[in-house]
């Protein structure tokens, strides 16, 4: 399928696809100072790599190639083409993309994986003692259950 | 980066003559910038003379003659003296995650895994003093090197001892067997008994720890079990 | 060697012959991030586009933007010489010194022996973080004997028609409206509201072993 074609068969649909490159969208940088960074598309350059942005969250304004950004579901909402860095700002904080990702099951998984780093020795003993509680409680429920049956 | 080898940067010309002088290696060193320790001197130095008296009416009644008498003759031969050594044995400096009262980890010998309460540094050895407490988890008053140790970042109360050294690890030395029959006989002796003093000190450190770690049940919990690492855990990736 | 030859352009190198060189405005190209080019030939047109190449950000790899200045030495003769100057590509200055008297040799009869360099610095992009879309008009030595004016200049020239810098030769870079735009795939970038998909990838990132059992999950 040609390109142009499938532009104007997904310019009203997004087909198969969930996540598009397009301007506005808000990408996950993976790779290099800003690992771990939200940042946005504010123009794209080719087919490998887009301008991004990230006033709010740190990330200077520069090339970054798609291999290296994972594209997450939020699109910032009528982010006009090459915004310059203040209106990325006012863009993103007025739409509230940070709390918006925050809410994502995503970002919460970062966040405990983060937690869980920062535990230390005794934490780790203590979780782990919650944990074979709580499977004690589950395990004597299920038999119950299962004896009834 | 490798290591590589330092080589001195002060090389020998001619066997004794270097080639940089004492003032241009302290330049180049840097020794300036360093914080200077000077050797403490001996406060009072040894009496070099002393007064004698003397018998005898006419022959003054004192006499301030030297400690040592001169040699009346020069040695014949040269002996080579020993030269005085000045170095001090540094106690060993600590890292800065263990205090006292460090939960640590010991990580050889009989007792690794184990979680252990860091009492204090030994003053002569410089090595750390460690118990279990013996009554939780089997470890009792122990030397243990630094090394062979992971810091915690919990932490207890732990006060006293003071007055407690080396001296207490040192061994009996045992009579020597007189006889062949006691040499024969050794095999068959039975184990020796721990000496009861020390079990007596070591439950007296232990108690009022034991019964400040009582009060935290998870803590209680946590100094009984081991540590140990499973799959896809990484030790330099871990905070302790 | 002796076999292959060099059409010349109709028009000539960019040189500029003043004695007030200053008021000659600086272009606002040194770092681009898309390039085509094109030859003043139309039936050899082609876009190329340059960004590895003539991507002017650091390192060694890369095309620079130097304006060269230089005249002939003064003599009784002529007291004042002409000032010339030249808007050249290379990787470092002292090749850009080189070209510079390369094509000056060519073009006028000025040698290095018997002239002077007045100065040399570098032409940096006005608007780095700003796309835009360059052509780039270039001649170089084909492989074979008809030469025909395109393109060359970078790795698409390398890759496309195996040319290296000393065959190539620019002759000018300018920034392209999109429709002048000619190569295709460049173009389909020029869609308003562009958007597409990237079918097939391997999230990367928190990397736990190169050997799993499990296969990647590629849809994104």
């Amino acid at each position: 399928m040609a390109w142009d074609s499938f532009h104007e068969s997904t310019r009203f649909r997004k087909g198969a696809f969930k996540r598009l490159v397009e301007v506005g969208r808000v990408v996950f940088l993976n790779y290099g100072d800003d690992t771990g960074k939200l940042a946005v598309i504010v123009d794209i350059i080719d087919h490998n790599r887009a301008l991004v942005d990230g006033p709010s969250t740190g990330v200077p304004r520069h090339s970054h190639p798609y291999r290296r950004l994972t594209l997450t579901d939020i699109v910032i909402e009528k982010f006009p083409r090459g915004a310059r860095s203040p209106t990325v700002k006012k863009f993103f904080d007025n739409q509230k993309i940070l709390e918006k990702w925050n809410k994502t099951s995503w970002a919460k998984k970062l966040e405990n994986r983060k937690k869980r780093a920062s535990l230390s020795d005794f934490d780790r003993f203590k979780l782990l003692k919650l944990k074979k509680q709580r499977r004690f409680i589950l395990q004597k429920e299920v038999s119950a259950l299962k004896a009834k049956s | 980066m490798a290591r590589t080898n330092h080589a001195p940067r002060n090389s020998f010309l001619v066997p004794g003559i270097t080639r940089y002088s004492r003032s241009v290696i302290y330049s180049k060193k840097a020794i300036y910038k360093r914080k200077k320790t000077p050797q403490p001197k001996p406060e009072t130095k040894p009496a070099q003379f002393k007064t004698v008296e003397i018998k005898g009416d006419k022959n003054g009644k004192e006499r301030f003659i030297p400690v040592h008498k001169a040699p009346r003759f020069y040695p014949a031969e040269d002996v080579p003296v020993p030269k005085k050594s000045r170095k001090l044995n540094k106690t060993t400096k600590l890292r800065a995650s263990i205090t006292p009262g460090t939960i640590l980890i010991l990580l050889a010998g009989r007792f690794r895994g184990k979680r252990v309460v860091f009492l204090k540094q030994l003053p002569g050895s410089g090595l750390l003093l460690v118990t279990g407490p013996y009554k939780l988890n089997g470890v009792p008053l122990r030397r243990v090197n630094q090394a062979y140790v992971i810091a915690t970042t919990t932490k207890i109360n732990v006060s006293g001892l003071d007055k407690f050294d080396d001296n207490y690890f040192k061994r009996e030395k045992n009579a020597k067997k007189s006889t062949e029959e006691e040499f024969f006989k050794e095999g068959e002796k039975k184990k020796k008994e721990f000496p009861a003093e020390k079990a007596t000190f070591q439950k007296e450190v232990d108690k009022s720890l034991v019964a400040t770690i009582r009060k935290d049940i998870d803590l209680y919990h946590y100094l009984r079990s081991r540590f140990t690492l499973t799959k896809g855990v990484f030790p330099h990736k871990l905070k302790f | 060697m002796s076999q292959r030859t060099r059409k010349t352009l109709s028009k000539p190198i960019n040189v500029s012959k003043t004695k007030n060189f200053q008021k000659y405005s600086h272009s606002n190209t040194t770092r681009r991030n898309r390039k085509y080019l094109w030859p003043t030939n139309a039936t050899a047109g082609r876009m190329v586009r340059t960004e590895e190449y003539i991507s002017f950000s650091d390192g060694d790899r890369k095309l620079h933007e130097y304006q060269v200045v230089g005249r002939k030495l003064p003599s009784a003769k002529e007291k004042v010489p002409r000032l010339y100057r030249l808007r050249l590509f290379a990787p470092n200055e002292v090749v850009a010194k080189s070209r510079f008297w390369y094509f000056l040799k060519k073009l006028k009869k000025v040698k290095k022996a018997a002239g002077e360099l007045v100065s040399i610095n570098e032409i940096f992009e006005k608007k780095p973080l700003q796309i835009k879309n360059y052509g780039i008009w270039l001649r170089y030595d084909s492989r074979s004997e008809l030469t025909p004016l395109s393109p060359a200049v970078n790795q698409d020239m390398a890759a496309r028609h195996r040319a290296r810098f000393s065959s190539i030769q620019i002759i000018r870079v300018a920034e392209l409206t999109s429709n002048n735009v000619r190569r295709p795939y460049i173009k389909q970038l020029l869609v308003p509201r562009l958007r597409f998909p990237l079918p097939h990838r391997v999230a990367r990132g928190n990397k736990k072993s190169t050997f799993l059992a499990k296969r990647p999950s590629t849809f994104y």
